[in-house]
């Protein structure tokens, strides 16, 4: 059953979501052959964001304790493929992360543009989008710590190894809204398929 | 899930009236403008509620009342 209502909307939600995915995954395509290039070149510099644990100069109290973490970023000129590769598996989690969610929010609204979307592949969809977000936001964090913790390991950068603090915010409150909205919305396009069987078997 | 005469215990008795009056399903789609898909999900016994809409024009056409286009089975 197709219906006009809200059309607009659907296309427009369609459209984000199929701009959003563009905008996540050609500077990315982009950014692998320009880095492969400029590896072949010689002249390929690898950027990674970390913190480091400082201590405030300030003057305290007896009792009292100051610390803090700086982000800093530290480029390497001309890394070892090896190098290159663990850049590469630190932001392909998040990345994949991002472009799965994305693709399937295009997928349902594309499924709204074309006046059908109550039916079963939906709801596997934003059921498939809250995990995502739920189990898959903490695991991308964790396997991009993973690598960018190896990055910067002694094997492979001893001399900053040391005092480099690797942070891991696998909790995000954003995440884990948004996937349980998704969850029950999950269950609204459910209840919607039985209300969409009613109406296409009313006479 | 479709649902089937087993889910309802309403019969529809479509076919019997077309027959008695030598009428066909398509005219009867033309004549009371419900398509014939509908007609036959009707007919099928494959409806899940029927209008009171679509039961007004059948009858008006059909010449008859909803208790003949329709029976309860227990």
């Amino acid at each position: 059953m197709g219906t006009t209502i809200g059309f607009r909307g659907a296309w427009s939600a369609w459209l984000v979501a199929s701009i959003a995915l563009g905008l996540v995954i050609l500077p990315a395509v982009v950014w692998l052959v320009l880095s492969g290039v400029q590896a072949a070149n010689g002249d390929l510099q690898v950027t990674m964001e970390t913190t480091v644990s400082v201590e405030p100069p300030v003057s305290l109290p007896d009792g009292w304790e100051a610390a803090g973490v700086l982000p800093v970023s530290v480029t390497t000129v001309d890394p070892p493929l090896s190098q290159y590769l663990l850049l590469v598996g630190s932001r392909a989690a998040d990345f994949l992360l991002v472009v799965g969610v994305l693709w399937l929010i295009q997928r349902v609204a594309a499924s709204i543009r074309q006046g059908n979307p109550f039916h079963q592949t939906n709801v596997r969809r934003l059921r498939w989008i809250g995990v995502l977000l739920l189990i898959g936001y903490p695991l991308a964090v964790i396997i991009g710590g993973f690598f960018t913790n190896w990055y910067f390991s002694n094997e492979h950068s001893p001399e900053l190894a040391d005092g480099l603090v690797i942070g891991f915010p696998i909790i995000s409150l954003g995440a884990i809204l948004g996937g349980l909205c998704m969850l029950v919305l999950a269950e609204v396009f459910r209840y919607g398929i039985g209300l969409r069987e009613d109406v296409e078997a009313t006479v | 899930m479709a649902p089937s005469e087993a889910d309802y215990n309403i019969v529809v008795h479509l076919d019997e009236l077309l027959a008695s009056r030598g009428m066909t399903l398509t005219e009867l789609a033309d004549a009371v403008d419900i398509t014939i898909v509908n007609l036959s999900i009707l007919k099928n016994g494959r409806a899940r509620a029927i209008r009171f809409s679509t039961l007004s024009a059948l009858c008006e056409f059909l010449g008859c009342q909803p208790g003949e286009l329709l029976s309860y089975r227990s």
